[in-house]
């Protein structure tokens, strides 16, 4: 294993943020994270290619910034946890597999796990190795033997890599059109440290078994809502996991610190009210999904006739996707708009619905499935909200839209914030993890729900709007390692 | 092109089988080719169904990330400590994809199989659902 001159700078930034960091605590030292330079000569980290600095990164070269922006993700990560014991992360750039339209942009995990260690405060359960390291207040492993594994993909931005979103290198978050390497980084070694489970999967498939024949730490803050059981209650079978983990919403985080914190980082939740004298029987309170463009769901809130566009030949489906004309024309100006998700992107269909008048957009799902995902794109022209809901949702809100005039519906949808329920937490305020009801393997559980908001750094979607703080009031990532022991 | 070489192999000894594949330099055979030597006869010959089957689950199986051991086991430590080399397949994945309106998401997945068949653009019937559940933009 070669360690590079890199990596001595990067022991020695760290450790000064630490020592700097010590002293003004007074207590225990803040972590050390030590890159581990695994690239050979003029490439990755070694790569000599000159580069213009850029956002704060004063490297000069490619190899340079690459590893400027990597010790930068660690210190942050550093300066918020304490250890005695450095953690060691594994580091290369190398070809990872790409495409003209995607990329994998890299990987990071712990190493190992350990139980019933020294200090192991759960005993018969897994804790990723550099938090055993940290509990134990020792190297547990052989001197030298890394506690995260990383590389990350070399070739992006490069013609049939994603051409056109290479890496973006600087410290301040200002991408453009690249991709964050520090954003990136933060989220992976959240991982590393001890953001995820070991439970539940045997590479895509479901399984709810433990890893190994015993529970993860986290299991034991996780609870399945429906039943009331902890996923490390020995009387919860493996298949009453699996069932817990694509049921949306369902599995709460009970850890102390991230429950007292979600009040003062998440919001109130995104609703969709349906009222009016015609409502029916789609009258009552909806969820939904939230877009990545236009104006987010806030006070004061958004509401008004409910109309639909209705543009094909079945006469009961409306794609949007060209400008709206005629009686469509007419239905939305001044409404909220029901369009179909289909063939086309969400803003496109948002952008005409905006052109003809209408004040809001509600997006029909074209396919099962619960709760209702974001809409994703970008487009900043559009200065309307616009929200998704169910496809059953969908059908409901189409009969009761049945008797409206070409201008009004006597349907009434009220889009607002419903401060009682905070957005990505349950009924109690316990934030929730990802278990959407199509499961995603680790995507689920180990990431903190998607209707979280404002966006936290470890869900699922990496999201442009993360700002690099990984504690309250921006981030939930902090108390709950706090909860597992960092 | 970078070729991955398979290699002959001894069908007798798994342990031979193991370092045969963990260091596939030492042959020059073509991409995908599998030979094995016949234990009676001592002569390379192509492997029967079971020993392709075999064959295929090593090389799939997942590697510890430090060693590069084959489905790493749990080790008692002296101090009594229990441990566990972590796989590839265990690394979380970040995968970034172009959408139709020309913006690019970023998204984490868990394993490797799907994360790679989603940068190459192919069709995988799970990851299509990860990216329906909450990252399509249309």
């Amino acid at each position: 294993m070669k360690r590079s001159d890199f990596r001595l700078r990067s022991v020695a930034q760290a450790t000064l943020l630490g020592l700097t960091l010590a002293l003004g605590a007074g207590a225990a030292s803040a972590a050390t994270l030590v890159i581990n330079n695994l690239d050979g000569v003029d490439e990755g980290f070694n790569d000599p290619t000159p580069a213009t600095p850029v956002g704060g990164n004063t490297g000069t070269t490619v190899g340079e910034q690459r590893l400027i922006a990597f010790t930068y993700a660690a210190n942050i990560w550093g300066a918020n946890l304490v250890s005695d014991v450095p953690i060691i992360v594994n580091a290369a750039f190398n070809p990872l597999t790409c495409s003209a339209t995607s990329a994998v942009l890299g990987s990071a995990g712990a190493t190992e796990v350990y139980s019933d260690f020294p200090g192991a405060d759960k005993a018969g359960t897994w804790y990723s190795v550099a938090l055993a390291n940290k509990i134990a207040g020792t190297d547990l492993t052989e001197a030298g033997r890394p506690q995260i594994n990383s590389q990350f993909n070399s070739n992006l931005g490069q013609p049939n890599c994603l051409p056109g979103a290479g890496w973006y290198y600087g410290l301040d978050g200002n991408e453009g059109a690249g991709i964050d390497l520090v954003a990136t980084l933060l989220h992976e070694f959240g991982h590393g440290l001890g953001f995820q489970t070991f439970t539940g999967r045997s590479g895509s498939t479901l399984t709810g078994a433990y890893f190994s024949g015993q529970p993860s730490i986290w299991d034991h803050y996780l609870q399945d809502n429906s039943t009331g059981k902890f996923w490390a209650d020995p009387a919860m079978t493996d298949a009453e996991r699996a069932a817990s983990a694509v049921i949306p919403g369902n599995l709460a985080w009970t850890g102390t610190n991230a429950v007292a914190a979600a009040s003062s980082v998440l919001q109130g939740s995104p609703e969709l009210r349906i009222l009016g004298r015609n409502s029916g029987d789609a009258k009552g309170v909806y969820a939904v999904g939230t877009a990545s463009f236009g104006p987010a769901i806030s006070k004061p809130p958004v509401f008004g006739q409910l109309m639909p566009v209705i543009d094909q030949a079945d006469g009961v489906t409306g794609l949007a996707c060209d400008p709206l004309t005629g009686a469509n024309l007419t239905a939305v100006a001044g409404n909220i708009a029901l369009i179909d998700r289909g063939t086309c992107g969400f803003t496109i269909k948002v952008k005409n619905a905006q052109d003809a008048g209408a004040i809001g957009v509600i997006i029909a799902d074209n396919v099962a499935g619960s709760p209702p995902p974001g809409l994703g794109g970008a487009d900043p022209t559009i200065t309307i909200p616009a929200v998704r809901v169910t496809l059953d949702a969908g059908i409901a809100f189409k009969a009761a839209l049945a008797n409206r005039t070409e201008t009004r519906s006597g349907v009434i949808a009220l889009l607002r914030i419903n401060g009682r329920v905070l957005a990505g937490a349950d009924a109690q305020g316990r934030p929730v993890m990802y278990t959407p009801s199509v499961f995603a393997a680790g995507s689920s559980i180990s990431h903190w729900d998607t209707t979280a908001t404002p966006n936290l750094l470890m869900e699922p979607s990496i999201n442009a709007d993360l700002t690099q703080s990984v504690k309250p009031p921006e981030d939930l990532t902090l108390p709950l390692f706090t909860d597992i022991g960092w | 092109m970078n070729q991955r070489i398979r290699v002959p192999l001894p069908l007798a000894a798994c342990a031979a089988l193991a370092l045969a594949l963990s260091a596939p330099t030492a042959f020059a055979a073509e991409e995908g080719l599998r030979v094995v030597r016949d234990a009676k006869t001592g002569q390379l010959r192509v492997p029967n169904a079971a020993e392709a089957r075999q064959l295929e689950g090593r090389a799939t199986a997942p590697r510890g990330v430090l060693t590069g051991r084959l489905s790493p086991k749990p080790e008692r430590l002296a101090n009594g400590a229990l441990r566990v080399e972590l796989t590839q397949d265990q690394m979380m994945y970040s995968v970034a994809t172009r959408g139709a309106d020309g913006s690019v998401t970023r998204h984490c997945v868990p394993n490797t199989t799907i994360a790679e068949r989603m940068a190459a653009g192919q069709t995988v019937s799970f990851a299509q659902k990860i990216t329906e559940r909450a990252y399509e933009e249309k």
